[in-house]
């Protein structure tokens, strides 16, 4: 049980230490410098994925429009929003 | 099953379907506005993660050679304006210097003793001055005399034709005429030769005053040998190499007994007064960026640190890619560019904060937000960190 709170707290705090450089407009990985905009892309994608799953879940996604228009427009909102909350400042 | 759970139990289909136009167009409108948001933000921000920082270099040579014979420093240190680098052998420079000072008293001597020749020089002119007035007052003596003679003779001719005189006593007016004729004769070429003898004289002052080389206060010697001595005082100075501002040591891999060659870089001093980001902007955030603007400077070394900047200038000229020229020709591609790439031009940011728990080093990738506040009317804009 110890041993499982100590994994938690590690755990805790390495995600802590990813939103504290989530906001730099470069991310590392092991020495390679990843911009903004893919960062942005990525996560935008993520989140109209989720977005996407809750609009169907509700059954709302038949009637928003057509879904080739829908879903990048979807993806787009996601990838500017985040970039213009996190890295616009 | 899920979705029946999750049905909103008054949600009917037809407010569902009206939900969802609502969801779908503010999704698409959403999307343009924020889109729209981002690419105004963009021009009216520049920013550019091809950027690194760079500071001034400069290559430490001596400027005399020799052995090196201290060596003060060790690479990558820090140093201060006018700290010792190291000490190249100063001994032939010192030699020298003093070689230098013994013909700088040689030439004052010899000076002195050519001032000394001239002045003897004046002293034999005015004595052959004396001379020359002494002969010619000779001259005009037995001018007078010579004259006398003549009108003596004159007047004994026409007494002899009537034999009033002897022709004894004309002889002898004749021959002491003569005579005094030859003495005028040898008066007037010692006369000559006295002016003579002045003007070789005045020559030779002449050449003993141009032999002093005076030139109205300033004697030429005395300069040149002057000048030699502080000549041989900057050699035997440069043989001590000091820093010339506060720098970092860099790239010195040598040790005391290098011959040193005067001219050839030992190693470099990174400028430690001014640090610049060059960050390359493309040609098109250009008409966003000005000299005086404030930017804001990010390090991945120093992720949770901002620095501040201002711009202090953008790059005139970047070599073209078109234009190629091997031979005597122009030399042109075939090419079907359809997307061509924008230029980028370096944009010098200087850096305004010194931090010693962040120190900068020459080559760091950067990453620089141009900001639209010049630096004057936006003070403190960027939080100390």
């Amino acid at each position: 049980m110890m041993a499982m709170a100590q994994i938690r707290y590690r755990f805790l705090l390495a995600s802590l230490s990813i939103f504290l450089t989530g906001c730099d407009p470069l991310l590392s990985l092991q020495g390679s410098f990843w911009p903004a905009w893919i960062i942005c892309i990525l996560s935008g994608l993520a989140a109209s994925m989720l977005l996407m799953w809750q609009l169907v879940r509700y059954r709302l996604a038949p009637h928003l429009g057509s879904p080739l228009l829908i879903a990048p427009s979807l993806w787009a909102l996601c990838t500017f929003v985040i970039w213009l909350v996190f890295y616009a400042a | 099953m899920e979705n029946t759970q999750n049905d909103s139990p008054g949600l009917s289909l037809k407010n569902r379907i009206l939900l969802g136009r609502i969801i779908g167009i503010a999704i698409v409108l959403g999307a343009v506005a924020t889109g729209s948001l981002v690419w105004h933000i963009n021009y009216q921000y520049p920013r550019t993660n091809d950027a690194m920082v760079r500071a001034n270099i400069v290559g430490i040579a001596p400027e005399v050679s020799g052995r090196i014979v201290e060596l003060h420093v060790q690479d990558n240190q820090y140093v201060k304006q006018g700290d010792l680098l190291y000490v190249i052998n100063p001994q032939p420079y010192q030699a020298r210097l003093d070689k230098a000072k013994a013909e700088l008293l040689l030439a004052e001597k010899e000076v002195d003793s050519r001032r000394a020749s001239s002045g003897s020089a004046e002293m034999a002119i005015e004595r052959l001055e004396h001379q020359r007035a002494a002969a010619n007052a000779e001259v005009k003596k037995i001018e007078a005399e010579d004259e006398y003679l003549h009108n003596y003779l004159e007047r004994l001719e026409p007494l002899a034709d009537k034999q009033y005189v002897t022709t004894d006593q004309l002889k002898q007016a004749r021959s002491r005429y003569a005579a005094s004729r030859a003495e005028l004769a040898d008066a007037k070429a010692k006369e000559l030769s006295a002016r003579s003898a002045i003007e070789e004289a005045k020559s030779d002052s002449r050449r003993a005053v141009s032999l002093i080389a005076q030139v109205g206060d300033v004697n030429a010697r005395i300069e040149a040998a002057r000048a030699m001595v502080t000549a041989a005082e900057l050699d035997l100075e440069y043989c001590y190499v000091r820093a010339p501002f506060n720098a970092y040591v860099t790239n010195l891999n040598t040790r005391e007994g290098e011959y040193a060659k005067a001219g050839a870089q030992m190693f470099a001093l990174v400028d430690d007064r001014q640090w610049y980001v060059i960050a390359d902007f493309k040609e098109t955030y250009l008409q966003s960026i000005k000299p005086g603007q404030e930017a804001e400077v990010f390090l991945v070394a120093y992720p949770s640190k901002r620095f501040r900047g201002v711009v202090t200038g953008i790059g005139w000229a970047n070599s073209p890619d078109n234009i190629k020229q091997h031979g005597v020709l122009p030399e042109v591609d075939r090419t079907l560019n359809w997307v061509i790439l924008a230029s980028r031009f370096p944009v010098r940011i200087e850096v305004k904060e010194h931090d010693p728990e962040h120190p900068l080093r020459m080559g760091m990738t950067a990453f620089v937000t141009v900001l639209k506040a010049t630096a004057d009317a936006a003070g403190a804009a960027l939080p100390p960190s």
